[in-house]
């Protein structure tokens, strides 16, 4: 049976082809295992097939040529003033602050802030996805999982949710009720973030549920796994913790581990045994992993591997704590632009801390 | 008997595959493996012995002349027979397990939703737009192996009555049911292929309209792409209307003092402030037409005001009054876009040269082009 692992991005720039990062890690923690240390590596065993929607922010930045002042106009015209942003972005800050805001954090902004920037997004991305289960299901049955990661995972709740709950053109074949993944494994789930200006979904009753919480008709997966860090400042912002899905939502956290500055990193996320079994075990379709391989694993992998960088985990900490405070968008907007520069201070500063897949 | 004689080879041919997966012994590891296509897929010839005819992908290639011919619900009935759900012929052989040994309760779900399937593939063979539109459930008889603790294999999750936890089954029901469940999946999802492969083509042209209009439409600032997000639209569709507001755009524009003098068209800076105008996209969003309330600033002369005319392939034209020109008296005045004015004067260059070409044909042989009808 052919099994695929959709992996999607987050913020920032990802191109076609991001998701090398992605598999490398994924390739190198599961050869840790007995299962890999023979035979195909991990991304062998199944079909990688990723998802891009960031172009469509790409070509939006690049209008408005990185111009405070049209951010500035858009918001005023709009009755939202952002004065907070406004002032922010024209204070003197450093390069590496104002290049997080306009290449990373402004992803959010556009996504949550402007329904046509949102629903291209969720065209694009529902366009791909029906694109890979046609590929997938050619020749029999096939099990897809999706990996998704930050603003992937709030992109994803909403375009699984506009592909899966009503038939489009009155075609059905891959509504909730008709069809399912077998997995959603989301990173750092950010789904409630601004959550006020997009009003249209409601997370916790979406069909983007495991089968558990609902019933055949209604939900969109058999598991739905859900990890996240308890220094990673985009998921205390907003935290999404279902209460009342059943025992096929699988919550991951909080995860301590501090192996990056970026504790809210894709790769920072997928080093950790905790994250990276059941993503292995349940993309595969098969306990490859069996639970004492896992804790022996476990059982030897370190809070920390960067002795002597505590000034720079701290700094990262502090940072995450007062990001966590933020009181609306514009202000986590500002934060998430601080909190990335201060984790390249940080890694620059103790490189334990740093490492080429940092902010995938 | 016949079902215990069957759970010892299992047992023992499956061995080499709990090795494989990694799993721990017992029952529960048995229904991941024959529940797990790929490892059914890894068994050896001789591992399967009597079953060999009997694997999902054996299954599969058996019954692919039947779905050539569209028999969908036959297939299903067949299968039903093969794995001793339903009666069969005595000539037919059926599986070595059967799924008649199975409690009542649990045939009884099978039988049900077995029933439904057929249902949704007859409606199909009696009516093709049923098939286009996907009006098969396809996750029915998917299996749900639970990988983390604790570990199950189920059926039927979230059909009421169901579930079967196919794991707590004994072993020697595991094969026939997991087998039976995966021959299902796969005919089910062979049958929804195309309403799949139509849904990505309809989806396609969604992203490709979303394209047009985001990259080739008329250019929106953020105010403009803010409020054009509340313009009526179907949903996740782009707006058939875009409005133009306070949009302001400059650089060279061909601009006349005289606008029935196309000849006293020159290039010049002009900014453009368009207060308020209405467009309107056709077909797929590649074009659009609309008309706006212009305000031009010329680098000279002072401001004018009229109305611009946009047609998204050949650019825009604006018939402006200004209540100060260049000498300081009042008048009309024209604006074309660059691509406008290129168009208009490369039609005129080739009328031009087509008028040419026939003046130097006529005098070359001045008889035969007045015989010419």
């Amino acid at each position: 049976m052919t099994k695929v692992l959709v992996v999607v991005h987050g913020m920032g720039e990802h191109a076609h082809g991001w998701s090398a990062d992605v598999v490398a890690k994924l390739d190198a923690v599961a050869a840790q295992y007995p299962a890999f240390k023979t035979g195909p590596r991990f991304s062998k065993r199944l079909t990688i097939e990723e998802i891009v929607y960031d172009d469509v922010f790409a070509n939006i930045v690049s209008t408005w040529n990185r111009d405070a002042g049209a951010l500035d106009a858009w918001a005023k015209g709009a009755g939202r003033s952002l004065p907070k942003l406004a002032s922010w972005l024209r204070s003197p800050l450093p390069a590496d602050t104002t290049g997080f805001f306009w290449t990373t954090a402004i992803d959010p902004l556009l996504y949550r802030g402007f329904h046509l920037v949102r629903d291209d997004v969720r065209a694009q991305v529902t366009k791909q996805v029906a694109d890979i289960a046609m590929r997938a299901m050619r020749a029999g049955a096939a099990e897809i999982s999706v990996l998704a990661h930050s603003l992937g995972t709030a992109v994803m709740h909403d375009s699984l949710d506009v592909l899966g709950r009503k038939p489009f053109e009155r075609n059905e074949a891959l509504t909730a009720a008709r069809w399912q993944f077998a997995n959603l494994f989301m990173l750092a789930d950010v789904c409630q973030l601004a959550r006020n200006l997009v009003a249209d979904i409601n997370y916790f009753d979406s069909i983007v549920r495991p089968t558990s919480a609902g019933s055949a008709n209604d939900t969109y997966c058999q598991f739905f796994l859900n990890a996240w860090h308890r220094f990673d400042p985009f998921v205390l912002m907003a935290p999404f913790r279902p209460v009342t899905w059943g025992d096929n939502y699988i919550p991951i956290g909080p995860l301590e581990h501090f192996h990056s500055a970026n504790v809210h990193g894709y790769t920072h996320y997928l080093d950790h045994p905790l994250v990276h079994v059941p993503i292995i075990n349940g993309a595969l379709g098969a306990p490859l992993i069996s639970d004492a391989e896992q804790a022996k694993v476990l059982a030897s992998y370190p809070v920390t591997q960067s002795v002597g960088c505590e000034t720079q985990i701290a700094a990262v900490i502090q940072k995450a704590k007062e990001l966590a405070n933020a009181a609306d968008l514009e202000e986590a907007v500002i934060g998430i632009s601080e909190f990335l520069a201060v984790a390249q201070r940080s890694a620059d500063a103790c490189k334990a801390l740093a490492s080429k897949d940092m902010f995938v | 008997m016949r079902a215990r004689r069957w759970r010892a080879r299992t047992c023992s041919c499956s061995a080499a595959l709990l090795l494989t997966i990694g799993a721990s012994a017992g029952g529960q590891s048995a229904a991941f493996t024959e529940c797990n296509a790929d490892a059914v897929g890894g068994l050896t010839k001789s591992e399967l012995g009597p079953w060999v005819a009997f694997t999902p992908e054996s299954l599969k290639r058996r019954f692919e002349p039947a779905r050539r011919a569209g028999a969908w619900s036959a297939i299903a009935d067949s299968v039903a027979m093969l794995f001793g759900l339903e009666a069969r012929p005595a000539a037919l052989a059926g599986t070595p397990g059967s799924l008649a040994t199975l409690p009542d309760s649990v045939r009884a779900l099978l039988v049900a939703e077995l029933d439904s399937l057929r249902a949704e593939l007859a409606e199909g063979e009696r009516d093709s737009v049923a098939r286009l539109n996907g009006r098969i459930t396809t996750k029915r008889f998917a299996v749900e192996p639970r990988l983390v603790a604790p570990q199950r294999v189920s059926l039927f999750v979230g059909r009421p009555p169901g579930p079967i936890v196919i794991s707590a089954l004994p072993d020697g029901d595991l094969r026939p049911l997991c087998w039976f469940a995966l021959t299902l999946n796969d005919l089910a999802t062979l049958y929804g292929g195309s309403a799949r492969a139509a849904l990505a083509a309809a989806l396609a042209k969604r992203a490709a309209r979303w394209d047009n209009f985001m990259q080739h439409g008329y250019s929106m600032t953020p105010l403009e792409l803010f409020v054009n997000g509340y313009m009526p639209r179907p949903e996740l569709e782009p707006p058939r209307l875009q409005l133009v507001l306070f949009h302001a755009s400059a650089g060279a524009e061909m601009f006349s003092d005289r606008p029935l003098a196309a000849n006293t068209l020159r290039a010049k800076p002009v900014l453009v402030v368009e207060p308020v105008g209405l467009l309107r996209y056709f077909g797929q969003f590649k074009s659009y037409s609309g008309v706006t309330w212009v305000l031009a600033f010329p680098d000279s002369g002072g401001l004018a005001t009229g109305v611009m005319l946009h047609h998204s392939d050949i650019g825009h034209v604006s018939y402006l009054w200004r209540p100060h020109g260049e000498d300081g008296a009042s008048g009309g005045a024209l604006l074309l876009s660059m691509d406008l004015y290129r168009y208009l004067a490369g039609a005129a260059d080739k009328w031009k040269q087509l008028k040419r070409e026939s003046v130097s044909q006529c005098l070359a042989d001045a008889p035969a082009c007045v015989a010419r009808p």
